[in-house]
């Protein structure tokens, strides 16, 4: 019986890209989901703390990103895309940075404890902290 | 590696160290929008600009409005360009254009800079829209909402810009995220658009002290917006008078817009009291304003049903003014071609009760491509 939910896991696996939100090392900051969702929506520039965060994304094609955007902030990619335009013709915000790949996000976290970030979780690194797999 | 390595030095650029050069970003939107009155009945035989009524007003800024019997596509397409001048962390400068179709100029419809004084607070000075209704500041921009256009039983006076200066903060609380804002400043439009719907003769409008200010709060599935503004609005009175008439009539604006998103179904609802004081005259007209809406996406699909009135009252008998009353009833049906490009299909009904021949009643059906880049 217990092959069920091994192949349920594996299918998962394979259908999902698995995303790790992450930080700098030396960052301690408390960072729940919402918090996360709440700075890449451009609703806030700080942590609870006080702390400045500086949100990265990967390009809106990648399968990372879709992953992030759903889950995380709740929105599809056609749902964001009409949030920010609200906000980029209006002069209230603009849009987190976006790279194009987990390597470039990598090297942009491990150089800058301010900025947060997310990747496949397959990538993950001993140059950054995972701090949640929604 | 090169895509890589350019973000990175942008970025460590904005992070690290004051930026030695200024950073630029061009975004844009496209809408193309056509309609067609199906059916109508009523409306005024003497409409001004020799139009023909049973018509629909597409835009009561640009006063352009469908005639029965006409398809046309050149009423609300639109085409904008919107450059973003970094000069630092903390300044620049935005400028946005509009070429409609509708008009032979292109519009400097912003332009302002913006300085972020700290990460909460932040100064704009120069000229930028006049957020009186949830979707004034990007109607415009048609990705942006569910509709072919915001209903225009709310949308659109004689001005939609202002020159001036605004302060906003920005910040969080646990989980609540809150936006406020203050703004004042002065507009006048030479030949106004909307006066066409009213008057043969070109007319401008002026609207002065325009002083205002909003606060926006959301959580989760939640935003409401409140605002309040006040101006003294005046018209040219041609052939008569080419001044703008005095004493201005004393215009009061109350808000309120309440929309809840639960990703798939989602409600959207405002309320407008708007109010002019004709003090020379001595009377008064008062508008409330109602909008709801219900939507539920199904993937790349959503049917959105909406309602909408405008009702005004007034203190003096319907020769000296004739109260507008409006009610549209709208069905759209969005679908996303991809995140950036819409389809939208819509049909309107709306049934005009003002007290005077104005419009009639109408059903529209409207087509709409929307996209931004």
């Amino acid at each position: 019986m217990r092959f069920v939910p091994v192949f349920l896991l594996f299918f998962t696996i394979i259908c999902h890209a698995e995303v790790a939100i992450i930080v700098h090392p030396s960052n301690t900051s408390n960072i729940d989901t919402d918090a996360i969702s709440r700075v890449f929506l451009g609703k806030a520039k700080t942590l609870a703390d006080g702390t400045a965060v500086i949100p990265v994304g990967q390009s809106g094609d990648t399968a990372v990103a879709d992953e992030f955007n759903t889950k995380v902030l709740g929105k599809s990619s056609s749902q964001l895309k009409a949030y920010w335009s609200q906000l980029v013709f209006t002069g209230k915000g603009t849009p987190p940075k976006e790279v194009s790949s987990d390597a470039d996000v990598i090297s942009l976290v491990a150089a800058n404890p301010n900025i947060i970030g997310y990747i496949n979780a397959n990538a993950v690194t001993e140059k950054v902290k995972v701090i949640a797999k929604p | 590696m090169f895509k890589g390595f350019l973000p990175i030095v942008v970025l460590s650029l904005m992070t690290s160290q004051p930026a030695l050069a200024f950073e630029y970003k061009f975004n844009g939107f496209v809408s193309l929008v056509g309609a067609r009155i199906i059916s109508g009945s009523g409306g005024s035989d003497e409409f001004p600009m020799g139009r023909e009524c049973p018509c629909f007003v597409a835009d009561y800024n640009s006063g352009a409005l469908y005639e029965d019997g006409k398809t046309v596509f050149d009423h609300e397409s639109r085409a904008g360009l919107q450059l973003n001048l970094s000069f630092s962390d903390q300044l620049s400068l935005i400028t946005q254009v509009v070429a409609r179709s509708y008009s032979e100029d292109i519009n400097l419809e912003w332009v302002y800079l913006s300085w972020d004084l700290t990460s909460d607070w932040t100064v704009q000075v120069g000229r930028k829209r006049i957020p009186i209704y949830y979707y004034s500041e990007f109607q415009d921009v048609g990705i942006a909402y569910m509709w072919a256009r915001p209903p225009q039983t709310l949308y659109g006076w004689e001005a939609s810009n202002y020159n001036g200066a605004s302060v906003r903060y920005t910040s969080s609380f646990g989980d609540w995220s809150l936006r406020a804002s203050v703004y004042g400043g002065n507009e006048e439009v030479k030949d106004a658009g909307y006066n066409t719907i009213y008057f043969d003769e070109d007319q401008d409008s002026r609207w002065k002290n325009i002083l205002g200010g909003d606060i926006e709060v959301s959580r989760d599935w939640f935003t409401g917006r409140l605002i309040v503004m006040t101006s003294e609005n005046s018209n040219t009175n041609r052939p008569d008078d080419p001044a703008y008439y005095s004493p201005p009539m004393e215009q009061t604006i109350i808000g309120l817009a309440l929309n809840a998103d639960f990703g798939d179904w989602f409600l959207l609802s405002e309320i407008n009291l708007n109010q002019r004081d004709f003090v020379g005259d001595d009377f008064l007209v008062k508008a409330p304003a109602y909008q709801f809406g219900v939507g539920y996406r199904f993937g790349k699909w959503t049917p959105f049903f909406s309602w909408s009135r405008y009702w005004e009252s007034v203190n003096t008998d319907p020769d000296t003014y004739a109260p507008e009353r409006f009610i549209d009833t709208s069905f759209t049906l969005r679908y996303d071609l991809n995140s950036s490009m819409a389809l939208k299909f819509q049909y309107d009904d709306l049934s005009d009760e003002s007290k005077s021949d104005f419009v009639g009643d109408t059903q529209l059906i409207t087509i709409a491509f929307d996209m931004v880049f």
